[in-house]
């Protein structure tokens, strides 16, 4: 059964579209990823799956459970982590976690939920002294205290160190192992290709592209480049490839299999091929090529051009001087 | 001297371009500053100029302390605990020139609002407009300074920026009693020794410059709240400089 | 459960606030305590002045322990998404915001009985002569207050003007019961009725019924309007927390 559904989900804030009629399912037990640039919807989903904000249109089910509506039945058996949310900056770390025990029904041990995200040293430490990595890990001690079972992770590795971030990607696989439902957004992709099984791309409000993380990504193409031998000309290549001064690059669906054949028609030509590179599709791949799309249906409809200045949600008014 | 206009420019747009912040302070202080002089002048049976213009100055200094000390603390406070003021001084703002703007931009919202809460009274009540008024200008625009520069201390004393406004209280409450804003009778009951300290308020000060303006006078009775005014911005100043804080509390 | 984990963090920020105390204990007190002690000294008729003194200052302490307070309390959680945080828990809105009211009427409460009896022993003020009628009031006003003060919050664009627009009914409040003087006596007499209305107020006519002379019936009639006031409030500040209340800063 999908833990998370979501059903032409729109919201919009004044004018601007932050999320336009998205829809996927999470199954339960895996882990989702959200990704997009800033100002894609991400966050704004989030909020309209943790039940902050309501939807505008289209539904959401947490555990088929509508979050806005039955809030605090959905709570029970969810955790959240807020990309933006404040502590008590006068608690201790594991003050602010026995707070939140009382809150929360069936709570694991404090020294449990510290130890999880490897606060256990800081335990003692205020909450104001505690760097921006370690109030991220504050924030999931506190999303993991009553075991939830799923669990949301606004940004989870935001400014933490490499350690301290694959910390945190064991703590989420093995919470994943145990059957937890992750859903969790993201700017680094290599933290997606690390944890999810799953991903939705998002880009203006809407998912651009979607699915299982491993097919997604094998239905991208690969590419083999190499100095083409100074004999040959692209023609005689046995594989379409485009050629940039002397550098050819062959696109192709399973680029093992491009390079074994290039290979092969190079020995029966005694020639060599200098510089091979095989790479398999990645999110960066996929990132990019996104991005040149975009640009493309950018310099055709050039009104929409705006999108760069936009962010996930209008300014919040008002900070001081912010 | 540039770099304190450009940050007066951007506390004030801050401010200015917040309608509710810029209705709600108005209000405030239009409500108290005008508001029950008003109401006092209309109910008296007889023409009392006495009491009501000791009723405007005593309110002016309460709206004086709220506007300048209470906006100040809280402000710097919040922009401290925000970061904003390490931002700006990253930005190479000398620290005199952040500070001193905000004091500029304070000074010039209390001003306004004394000039509005002045000229009501005197279209709408009997209290004539000041004898002296350059000097009554010039005496508001110093004892806002004063009072907001005592807020730069209260934000440094109480360091965060939800105690600030609490913490201003009680200094509220002195100023304005001891300027005579809870009417003459209570300033009449209170013991001599009392009094007397609460003279030495720079809203004390205040009071005694203003009345001159209204009435008229000799300028050299002036040098005990000149030299009272002076004394309170030099010990703001010192202490300033010596104990301002850019960082919020670790 | 849940709203005692709520009240419990309330009381333990209140309290450990060591900085937040001068001004939502020890200012509300010292003038609850030291205005009618002045007057026992400096007035002919001393006690009464005292006494009426007293039962005027309690309108400081409700709109500075329980209204400014939780005003300026929950405009600062707001910005600082601390309620945001709360809300990513198990609590409902309603526990949240009820520890919070539960926690201001306890420590409002207490202030008025400690001032009560402070101003016994050194103003020689008596006490209550009906004790139930003072607890009811006080307990009650400071609901409502505090009610009211949650329900302001929503009116407040930033933390940092939380209390420039929070002190005008703290003075108002003051000026209102008698709190500052005979001000009162100045202003016009059509003002008088409608600064009676005020919630502030109804306590203080309910509470001064409780030290005067009178009976047990007598008492009653005397609450009736007061209740009826305070009532009238509440439904206010229920329903526009219900229409206005923001957990998070205004984004527009």
């Amino acid at each position: 059964m999908a833990a998370i559904q979501v059903n032409h989900l729109s919201k919009s804030y004044g004018g601007f579209q932050a999320v336009n009629d998205i829809s996927f399912e999470v199954e339960a037990g895996t882990v989702f990823a959200l990704l997009g640039r800033n100002g894609a919807g991400k966050t704004t989903t989030m909020e309209l799956l943790t039940g902050f904000q309501k939807p505008d249109a289209g539904s959401v089910r947490v555990l088929g459970l509508d979050p806005f509506k039955d809030r605090s039945r959905v709570r029970g058996n969810v955790g959240i982590m807020v990309q933006e949310a404040g502590f008590f900056p006068d608690l201790t770390a594991g003050q602010t976690v026995g707070i939140w025990r009382d809150f929360t029904p069936a709570a694991r041990p404090a020294s449990e939920a510290l130890e999880l995200a490897g606060l256990t040293a800081k335990a003692k430490t205020k909450v104001r002294q505690l760097s921006g990595g370690e109030k991220r890990r504050l924030d999931l001690a506190l999303a993991l205290l009553g075991e939830p079972d799923v669990l949301f992770l606004d940004e989870p590795t935001t400014g933490m160190d490499p350690e301290a971030r694959r910390n945190i990607w064991k703590v989420v696989r093995d919470l994943a192992a145990g059957g937890t439902t992750v859903l969790l957004t993201t700017h680094y992709l290599e933290e997606a290709q690390q944890l999810a099984t799953n991903l939705a791309i998002m880009d203006r409000g809407e998912i651009v592209l979607g699915g299982d993380m491993a097919e997604t990504l094998a239905a991208r193409v690969g590419q083999v480049s190499f100095e083409l031998p100074s004999v040959s000309h692209a023609g005689e290549l046995p594989l379409p490839a485009t050629v940039r001064g002397r550098l050819a690059v062959v696109k192709a669906a399973d680029p093992d299999l491009a390079a074994q054949t290039l290979l092969g028609w190079a020995s029966e030509r005694g020639l060599r091929l200098r510089g091979l590179e095989v790479r398999t599709a990645s999110l960066e791949d996929l990132f990019l090529e996104l991005a040149r799309n975009d640009e493309m249906s950018q310099t055709n409809a050039p009104a929409r051009s705006d999108h760069g200045t936009r962010s996930d949600r209008p300014a919040r008014s008002g900070g001081a001087g912010a | 001297m540039r770099e304190v206009l450009a940050v007066a420019r951007l506390g004030g747009r801050l401010f200015w371009g917040d309608g509710r912040a810029v209705g709600g302070i108005a209000a405030l202080g239009v409500c108290l500053g005008a508001g029950l002089p008003l109401l006092i002048a209309a109910s008296l049976r007889s023409r009392d100029v006495d009491v009501v213009l000791g009723m405007h100055l005593g309110m002016l200094a309460m709206v004086l302390t709220i506007v300048a000390t209470t906006q100040t603390a809280v402000t710097l406070s919040t922009r401290r605990e925000m970061l904003v003021l390490k931002r700006l001084r990253a930005s190479g703002l000398r620290g005199r020139a952040i500070i001193g703007g905000e004091l500029v931009n304070i000074v010039t919202q209390a001003t306004l609002l004394s000039a509005v809460v002045s000229v009501i009274l005197y279209t709408f009540t009997y209290l004539p407009p000041p004898e002296l008024p350059l000097l009554f200008a010039a005496c508001v625009v110093a004892v806002a300074g004063v009072l907001a520069l005592i807020g730069v201390v209260f934000s440094i004393v109480t360091r965060r920026p939800d105690l600030n406004a609490p913490a201003t209280i009680p200094f509220i409450l002195a100023t304005t009693v001891g300027a005579g804003g809870y009417g003459p009778f209570v300033t009449g009951l209170l013991p001599g020794w009392v009094r007397w300290t609460l003279d030495l308020l720079p809203t004390g000060a205040m009071v005694e410059i203003a009345r001159l303006a209204y009435r008229g006078g000799e300028l050299t009775t002036l040098t005990g709240p000149v030299l009272n005014l002076t004394v309170w911005a030099l010990l703001g100043l010192v202490a300033v400089r010596l104990l301002f804080r850019w960082d919020p509390r670790r | 459960m849940s709203l005692t984990a709520t009240y419990k963090l309330s009381a333990r920020l209140f309290w450990r606030d060591k900085g937040m105390l001068p001004a939502s204990v020890i200012t509300p007190l010292g003038l609850a305590i030291g205005m009618p002690a002045l007057m026992r000294d400096v007035q002919a008729d001393g006690v009464t002045a005292a006494t009426q003194m007293f039962v005027g200052t309690l309108a400081l302490i409700l709109s500075g322990t329980a209204f400014l307070n939780i005003t300026v309390a929950l405009t600062m959680r707001r910005d600082q998404l601390l309620l945001k945080r709360l809300r990513t828990t198990r609590l409902t809105d309603r526990q949240i915001l009820l520890g919070e009211v539960a926690n201001t009427v306890t420590q409002t409460v207490a202030l008025m009985i400690v001032s009560a009896v402070a101003v016994h022993l050194l103003a020689d003020v008596p006490l209550p002569r009906n004790p139930v009628l003072f607890a009811v009031f006080a307990v009650a006003g400071s609901a409502v207050l505090a009610t009211l003060g949650v329900a302001w919050t929503a009116a407040i664009p930033r933390g940092e003007l939380a209390a420039p627009m929070t002190l005008p009914f703290f003075f108002l409040a003051g000026l209102a019961s008698g709190a500052m003087g005979w001000i009162m006596d100045l202003l016009p007499s059509w003002l008088h009725p409608l600064l009676a209305t005020l919630p502030t107020s109804a306590v203080v006519d309910a509470v001064r019924a409780s030290y005067g002379p009178g009976t047990l019936g007598s008492d009653l009639t005397a609450a009736a309007v007061p209740a009826l006031v305070l009532a009238v409030w509440a439904g206010v500040a229920l329903l526009s927390i219900r229409r206005w209340f923001r957990w998070e800063s205004r984004r527009s």
